[in-house]
């Protein structure tokens, strides 16, 4: 087989877990949906004008909820020795690192494609828009990256998911605060082109980042 | 062994007397400063501390490398020895920052870049302290350790720009066309640089010497039982 063909094999072992149990999903999309309502509370003590602060709360909704779904997604390689059957099939680990992402930015986009209706309801923004799809693909990658390599340490240390938070929040700073921006940057209408200072740091983060968890995750399987 | 604790008591020694250099330099010798006076003279600790922890997280960074590199466990000792002491000169920037924020900016904090950059980081490296307490089989915590130390100091510049975007009103003194410092204030402030890169130098020699002299001890633990 070849190695793109692996991946997609893995990818669609991904997916077939996920179409079964639907544990990601379902836990990425009604703790975003909490998240949401929870600081709808929280702001709305202080807050004026609740759409001012609609991107920041849409990013710390997909952030809380992609850490679960990571932590779920490696988890489970864990719990049924999966891991340990996947290291000794004949599979580069850059491959099972390259599916792993690409399945964990699938349904972290997944969810979020379900969270945002319901975030314009809530939230009175109207957030299904083209080209906001462009910030959620561009932030999205570089969380499933870097959360995906991360989240395969955590699985393995003695406090589990509890860790991921801790790792992977601080390092994502950066992103957050470029999709914030970019994000509140198109609900101001001034389109792609006004954002593109942010959506460039938000490329060169998935650049680097991607690029650093491909070659570190070598080191995070071996055994 | 013997010379390493030598070096170390040497190095000690030096940054000692460094140090009592750079509190004169920095208390008597330098002029006051125009607009912020006295004040001003904490610029002489705050800086060279924080430069020393990025010099730290640098080594943590580099050590880390040598780690995936070499599998070799002293490059561990030396970046877990490296990250800790970071973190400590960390804290104690955010601290004589929070101290100058209050007395000059009136607010102990202010969400500005190198602010909030070094806070991000003293998160990341916490971060790391707390994953290598975690693990318990001492192959897989160096090799975590240092896939982490590398990931969280490639995110440091990253973390600056967007910062720095996102707002600024540090001081900016060291700048790409030249140094905006009067001539004895630079003076202190080169004193005060060496005397706490002497002080890491003496730190890392004795947390590196600790790192060996515990896993001494648990070979011999393991022999005896």
């Amino acid at each position: 087989m070849s190695s793109w063909r692996k991946t997609w094999a893995l990818i669609a072992k991904d997916i077939a877990i996920e179409r079964r149990t639907r544990e990601s999903l379902n836990v990425m999309f009604v703790f975003s949906v909490m998240v949401v309502v929870i600081l709808n509370f929280a702001f709305e003590l202080r807050v004026e004008n609740i759409r001012q602060v609609a991107p920041g709360a849409l990013w710390v909704a997909f952030a809380f909820a992609g850490v679960l779904g990571l932590n779920r997604s490696l988890a489970r390689e864990r719990e049924d020795g999966c891991l340990e059957g996947l290291m000794l099939a004949p599979i580069d680990r850059s491959a099972i690192f390259v599916a792993k992402a690409a399945a964990n930015l699938l349904f972290i986009l997944g969810a979020e494609a379900i969270v945002l209706p319901l975030f314009t309801v809530l939230f009175g923004v109207n957030v299904l828009r083209a080209d906001l799809a462009v910030v959620l693909l561009l932030g999205t990658v570089g969380l499933a990256a870097v959360g995906t390599l991360l989240a395969a340490m955590a699985a393995h240390t003695r406090a589990r998911d509890v860790l991921l938070p801790i790792l992977l929040l601080p390092v994502s700073v950066p992103l957050l605060i470029a999709a914030a921006k970019a994000t509140g940057g198109l609900l101001d209408g001034v389109g792609l082109a006004g954002v593109a200072g942010w959506l460039q740091l938000l490329s060169a983060f998935d650049v680097l980042f991607v690029a650093a968890s491909y070659v570190l995750f070598g080191y995070v399987v071996e055994e | 062994m013997i010379a390493r604790e030598r070096a170390g008591l040497a190095l000690a020694g030096l940054s000692g007397l460094a140090m009592l250099a750079a509190i004169y330099m920095a208390l008597v010798y330098a002029p006051t400063e125009r607009t912020m006076g006295a004040l001003q003279r904490i610029f002489y600790f705050h800086v060279p501390v924080a430069m020393v922890a990025f010099v730290a997280f640098g080594v943590a960074f580099v050590a880390s490398i040598g780690y995936l590199v070499s599998a070799e466990q002293r490059w561990d000792g030396l970046a877990h020895s490296a990250a800790e002491i970071g973190e400590v000169f960390a804290s104690l920037v955010l601290l004589t920052g929070m101290l100058w924020a209050r007395a000059a900016w009136n607010t102990w904090w202010t969400w500005d870049p190198r602010l909030t950059t070094t806070l991000v980081l003293w998160l990341i490296y916490a971060g790391y302290l707390m994953l290598r307490s975690s693990v318990e089989d001492e192959m897989r915590r160096a090799r975590y350790a240092a896939v982490l130390g590398i990931i969280g100091f490639l995110d440091v510049p990253v973390v600056f720009m967007a910062i720095r975007w996102w707002r600024t009103i540090h001081p900016v003194v060291f700048e790409a066309s030249g140094v905006n410092l009067e001539p004895a204030m630079l003076t202190a402030f080169m004193v005060a640089m060496v005397a706490f890169l002497l002080l890491l130098a003496a730190l890392l020699v004795a947390r590196v010497g600790l790192e060996s002299l515990a896993e001494e001890v648990e070979f011999l633990r393991r022999r005896v039982q």
